[in-house]
């Protein structure tokens, strides 16, 4: 018997009575309870709340059903890269069957994980995602890129998916989050194998009615690699949110990404890096660029344990204000309890250089033409760690997106 | 081709007061003609590079600059750009993730649309790319790395002439162009910057030495000391300046 919705904690706005209406609506399911649980605890996260400080979802949330012009026209950026293409929509999915170093399964039965306690937002997807319930995909040799491609127009969705990297594997993930308006709330947890490789790439586009949320979860088995890049253009709240725990040893974890937000969008890259194990490295560089009315935020934390001798990690983080009126806000964090450690961060946020400008309009580059080209070199290193054909896609996304009129 | 009369222009830092650097500078470079403006250090001479190119934080009182007849001041630094005035920068900037050729092309291709003309074909660019990187000795694969990325003094100077190649410019400022070159260098970069004077090309050279005098022959030598031009005279100034000193020539004025 599911917990009678009453008896949970009691929504705290129309959003929140609307996402209890939607679970008491699915099947009854002791994991499915304890997820509404583990979200209702802190219900919709919002501005007073830890680490959603400039994220406040409850307040997007009543934006999501509008009407919104810009009915995103935006294309799955990795398409190009071919492979088993997962499509999920607002309702229904297009799950592939079983191909070439691709198993799939599908859940009927939701599946809470153990850090749900952390991530409200994560729990909740676990809790209304339904039909399937749960999607599990394991990735072993010969298999192409496999591709989860999220879009949403009306009312949202819920989704629940964990990937699986066979041992000595090297594998490519892209999800794409698109989409005019509605919730879009997706937890997926990626396990790696001993020394296996995931290539995961995240393109996010949304428009200005539309609240898109990405939970990850990846951990890292002994030697395991993830290489990690994202573009994220916003949308009336956009999250990407990005959990690593070096569980065994010897893992390397390159988590880069680059957020381009302008008038309306708002762009949240969070990251939350766990050295359990001793010898593991972290190398993180995100860039962002904000015109004006364009919000971008970048919180990211290592947490090295005590365990966690040898550990080497770095955070960098460096932010363009292209306009007045742009806004970014950066919360780098190290907590570290290892003695035997190499740590550090960088963070800044900046205009661009006047002296480059100048030098490149005195060579005949129209002033929005020279300032995209400063923000593109400016923006280039976060992509630096993808493959080139990936690296240079994302490139010229970011290029169309700085030479838009605004 | 370009005529100054009674410039007076100011810097104006981001923060603190602007100051005065131009006081009344006039000067009549015509077509086909070298000039060259000499003087000690703080005397306006980038400072009268950058107001002909537009740079921002650099306001103009009173006065002109007519270039071919039209007034320069009100002009975007692109615009002038388009109109063949060509800087070479005493420093020169760094742009990582662009490549030189790229971004050479990308800065002709502007200037052709801004005139109006057909964007160049790839094989016309990469052959006068080659001309360029032959002629001032440029090594083919420093083309491909980011613009003066990890370039050394010199290797940004001559860079600095290889666009000026590419870009064909009408009138060209060159702004203390031999710091940072060794004697081979300058006669390398000298031979580059000789290949563009023609009968309808006018320059400009600011340097505080002579040594480069020696390899692009001014027709005229100007004097600037404190924001004024003092002295005009043929290329026996430089040399006299060479021998003599500011102090000395200055000095003569007063």
């Amino acid at each position: 018997m599911a917990t009678p919705v009453s008896a949970l904690h009691p929504p705290r706005s129309e959003e929140e009575s609307a996402l209890a209406v939607r679970y008491g609506g699915l099947p009854a399911d002791v994991e499915r309870r304890k997820a509404f649980e583990a979200f209702s605890k802190t219900g919709l996260p919002h501005r007073r709340l830890e680490g959603w400080r400039w994220s406040d979802v409850r307040a997007a949330l009543k934006f999501a059903t509008a009407e919104s012009e810009d009915d995103a026209k935006a294309a799955d950026l990795f398409a190009p890269l071919g492979g088993t293409v997962f499509e999920f929509r607002d309702i229904g999915a297009d799950i592939p069957p079983d191909g070439a170093g691709v198993r799939v399964t599908k859940s009927s039965k939701p599946e809470l994980m153990d850090w749900a306690g952390e991530a409200p937002l994560a729990a909740l997807a676990v809790a209304l995602s339904d039909a399937p319930a749960a999607i599990g995909i394991e990735i072993g040799k010969g298999a192409g890129t496999v591709r989860l491609s999220f879009i949403s127009g009306s009312p949202g969705q819920s989704r629940h998916i964990r990937v699986r990297v066979l041992e000595g594997v090297e594998a490519t993930v892209a999800e794409t989050y698109l989409g005019a308006r509605a919730f879009t709330n997706v937890t997926i947890e990626y396990m790696l194998d001993p020394g296996a490789v995931l290539n995961r790439l995240t393109f996010q586009s949304g428009g200005k009615s539309a609240v898109q949320a990405s939970t990850a979860h990846v951990r890292l088995g002994k030697g395991a690699r993830l290489v990690q890049t994202a573009l994220a253009f916003g949308a009336r709240l956009a999250r990407l949110e990005t959990r690593v725990t070096h569980e065994a040893g010897g893992s390397e974890a390159i988590l880069n990404g680059a957020y381009l937000v302008r008038d309306g969008l708002h762009a949240d890259l969070t990251s939350h890096v766990v050295h359990e194990a001793p010898g593991c490295v972290t190398r993180q560089t995100v860039k962002g660029a904000a015109r004006k009315g364009g919000h971008g935020v970048f919180q990211g934390k290592f947490l090295v344990e005590r365990a966690a001798q040898k550990t080497d990690a770095k955070m960098q983080h460096h932010a363009l204000l292209l306009e007045d009126g742009a806004e970014v806000n950066a919360k780098p964090e190290l907590e570290i309890y290892a003695d035997d450690v190499q740590c550090a961060h960088g963070n800044t946020a900046g205009a661009i250089n006047a002296d480059a400008l100048f030098y490149l309009r005195q060579r005949g580059l129209p002033e929005h033409e020279a300032r995209a080209m400063l923000t593109e070199s400016f923006i280039a290193e976060a992509f630096a760690a993808a493959e080139p054909s990936v690296a240079d896609l994302m490139m010229r996304e970011a290029r169309r997106w700085l030479l838009a009129p605004s | 081709m370009l005529e100054l009369v009674n410039l007076h222009a100011r810097v104006v830092p981001e923060d603190g007061p602007a100051r005065e650097i131009l006081k009344g500078v006039s000067l009549k470079v015509p077509k086909g003609e070298v000039h060259a403006v000499m003087g000690p250090n703080g005397s306006g001479k980038s400072t009268l590079g950058y107001v002909l190119t537009g740079r921002d934080g650099y306001e103009v009182a009173s006065g002109s600059a007519t270039f071919e007849g039209e007034n320069l001041l009100a002009l975007p630094p692109e615009v002038r750009a388009a109109k063949g005035l060509f800087l070479s920068f005493q420093y020169p900037m760094e742009i990582a993730g662009v490549p030189v050729m790229t971004f050479v092309r990308a800065a002709l291709n502007a200037q052709h649309k801004a005139r109006g003309e057909p964007e160049i074909s790839a094989p016309d660019f990469l052959k006068a790319s080659r001309v360029a990187a032959e002629k001032l000795r440029i090594d083919p694969e420093m083309l491909k790395r980011p613009l003066n990325v990890g370039f050394s003094g010199g290797e940004k100077k001559r860079l600095e002439i290889y666009q000026m190649l590419m870009l064909q410019p009408r009138f060209m400022i060159l702004d203390e162009t031999d710091s940072g070159l060794d004697i081979d260098a300058l006669k390398v970069v000298a031979d580059g910057v000789n290949a563009l004077r023609s009968a309808d090309r006018a320059m400009l050279i600011i340097t505080h030495y002579q040594r480069l005098l020696d390899y692009i022959k001014p027709d005229r030598v100007h004097v600037l000391s404190q924001g004024r031009i003092i002295k005009s005279g043929g290329p026996e100034l430089a040399h006299r300046l060479e021998k003599e000193g500011y102090d000395g020539v200055v000095g003569e004025k007063a």
